[in-house]
């Protein structure tokens, strides 16, 4: 007879988890990063051992900001056999800091001083459904510029949610001011799909330093000025805010193609206290275009965001949580001539859904000019004789939105193409 | 709820505690003197805790008003007084700090998270607890931020003792940072 010995696989050592823990942790909670304490030092883990295990077991930490940054059930498991047993040896070595990505300055913005993020949230009037401030930067654009890349720093790395960027002609940016005086605006994206005005992405908590995709870029017409809407959650200390943003350019020799806005939106959506279902929005795209990145707009009522091409699903975020916004890069997605797109967004105003905001649900409608919800793809047309064309079609697109009636769960729009002849 | 033998354990623990030694200027001698209304658990660096900081300010401002303190008791193990100090300063907290490195107080009151709240009346036997949970909804759980805080439980317990009414009630579990064993 054999003995049959049970053989234990020996416990992960740091050397196992040391990589995972720089790559996924360390990049943000690290000092003067956006994470509220470092994680640079194994004792920064064994102290709080068994909560961080707790998020890592829940998906909270490493934070989901789009599926594929997710940890495995691999990944996870062997964190946490490594959590739980943490070797004495260990006790006092570091986590490497990754190198910050690489990133040139070509050109500062800046905001203007004197605006504090308070120590805690406040009513405000637009019920919205983030902190919100809008900023002017300064100076405005001398000449058509070309960004390759972004850079947000400011003194409140650990406030801030996200910055939501666009580029205006000075006159869009005032929509709001009436209602809230003392601040400097509010919804500066109002009409952005009728006036030369254009979306510039989202930098958020994870990609302060963000890189268009080589061969693209955000254009900035010349004289126009930089703004954005910053998110942010107060952290009990007020902190005085301001911010730069720096901008890489594509150096001037270099091909490339301007990123144009098509906005996948619902303008106006309601649900009874308890209803969920899924709105869609579907739309067939007139000319073929590759969509290196896109932007989302949705609120806490939301669990699941779905970007569809020909039916196969392209992007997906599940449990969408409206404080880890950014712009999100694809992997590759070329859309065909009359390819069906369809954003769906799956909603849930019932108790059942942990984010709502009332307890007990209420009926409730939303409604925004450019969109209540919506997925907004960054797109470059395939024929560079129909970059114009994108244009064109925004801004149809927008004023086609104006006319939505109010969409409910479960309905559906009919697919429609609004490119003139 | 606390059981009797439990209310004169915490008894002992609120009569033997010190004031920290501290130089912070929220912390005076004689405030050690002072009756216990109510305490809460912190630790330095969790945010969903130190988000709260406004709101507990405001309820130990009270507590300094009506001539009795908040106990600000600090369960984690190696933090110093100096720390401490720093962190009620930074965050303009009232109250007294309670170093609890041998979790006396965190086993005492069967706390779980950071920030976890208590409200007490002393009664003849010992002293009981009449509230135990959230400081208020600002968080429904971990990563589940609201605007602002609609409910606000910590503050309504303090209220009703005020008030004269004693009878205990459990509010809704407190959300925050896990207190490590
Ligand atoms: C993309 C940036 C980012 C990454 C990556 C990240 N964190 Fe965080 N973490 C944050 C931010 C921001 C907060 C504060 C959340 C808040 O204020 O709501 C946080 C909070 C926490 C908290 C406190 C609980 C809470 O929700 O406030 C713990 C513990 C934590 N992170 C652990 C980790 C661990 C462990 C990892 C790696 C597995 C990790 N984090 C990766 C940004 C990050």
């Amino acid at each position: 007879m054999y003995h049959r010995a049970v053989i234990e696989p020996p416990p992960p050592t740091f050397e196992d988890v040391r990589n995972l823990l720089s790559q996924n942790c360390v990049i943000c909670h690290v000092e003067k990063g956006p994470a509220p304490f470092e994680l640079t030092q194994v004792e920064d883990y064994r102290k709080r051992s068994s909560f961080i295990g707790s998020l890592i077991q829940e998906d909270r930490m490493p934070p989901h900001l789009s599926q594929k940054d997710r940890w495995t059930d691999l990944e996870k498991s062997l964190v946490l056999q490594w959590l739980q047993a943490i070797s004495s040896n260990d006790q006092h070595k570091s986590v490497p800091i990754p190198d910050p990505p690489k990133f040139r300055s070509d050109q500062t913005f800046v905001t203007p001083k004197g605006f504090t993020i308070p120590s805690e949230g406040g009513e405000r009037w637009h019920q919205g459904d983030r902190d919100i401030r809008t900023f002017r930067l300064a100076p405005r654009v001398e000449k058509t510029l070309r960004v390759q890349a972004w850079r947000f720093e400011s003194t409140a790395q650990r406030e801030v949610e996200s910055v939501a960027l666009v580029h205006d002609d000075g006159t869009v940016a005032r929509y709001g001011d009436l209602q809230e005086p003392e601040t400097p605006g509010y919804e500066m994206t109002g009409d952005m799909g009728l006036r030369p005005a254009g979306f510039l992405g989202v930098l958020g908590i994870g990609n302060p330093t963000f890189r268009i995709p080589t061969g693209y870029h955000f254009e900035i017409p010349e004289s126009h000025e930089i703004d954005f809407e910053l998110r942010f959650r107060p952290s009990g200390l007020a902190r005085a805010f301001s911010a730069t943003l720096d901008a890489e350019l594509v150096p001037q020799d270099h091909l490339s193609r301007a990123l144009q806005l098509v906005p996948l939106s619902i303008r106006s959506w309601r649900a009874n206290a308890g209803e969920s279902g899924t709105i869609h929005r579907i739309w067939k795209s007139p000319i073929s275009m590759d969509v290196p990145l896109l932007s989302v707009r949705a609120g806490r009522r939301v669990k699941d965001v779905t970007l569809k091409v020909d039916d196969r699903v392209v992007f997906q975020i599940h449990d969408w949580d409206p404080h880890w916004q950014q712009t999100w890069e694809t992997t590759n997605l070329r859309v065909a001539k009359n390819a069906k797109l369809e954003a769906i967004f799956t909603v849930d105003n019932s108790d059942q859904n942990p984010r709502n905001p009332e307890t007990p649900p209420k009926d409730i409608q939303f409604g925004r000019r450019t969109g209540a919800l919506g997925v907004w793809l960054h797109a470059a047309a395939c024929e560079p004789d129909e970059t114009s064309s994108l244009q064109i079609l925004r801004r149809q697109m927008f004023t086609a939105l104006q006319t939505d009636g109010v969409m409910s769960p479960e309905q559906t729009t009919p697919g429609q193409s609004v490119l003139p002849n | 709820m606390a059981s009797k033998t439990i209310a004169s354990l915490i008894l002992s623990l609120i009569s033997g505690c010190q004031a920290l030694n501290t130089t912070g200027n929220n912390i005076h001698r004689h405030e050690a003197e002072l009756p216990v209304l109510c305490a809460v658990f912190l630790t330095p660096d969790c945010p969903i805790a130190n988000a709260m900081a406004p709101s507990l300010r405001r309820i130990g401002e009270f507590a300094q008003a009506s001539n009795k303190k908040m106990l600000l008791i600090y369960p984690r193990q190696g933090l110093t007084s100096k720390e401490i100090e720093h962190h009620v300063k930074a965050y303009g907290l009232v109250g007294q700090p309670i170093l609890d490195p041998e979790h006396r107080w965190v086993k005492a009151l069967n706390a779980r998270v950071t920030p976890e709240a208590f409200v007490f009346t002393q009664a003849d036997d010992g002293v009981q607890v009449i509230y135990q949970g959230r400081v208020n909804d600002l968080f429904r759980g971990v990563g589940n931020r609201q605007e602002q805080a609609r409910n606000h439980e910590f503050r309504d317990a303090i209220e009703r003792v005020n008030s004269g009414d004693y009878m205990p009630r459990s509010g809704p579990a407190a959300v925050g940072c896990t207190i490590e064993p």
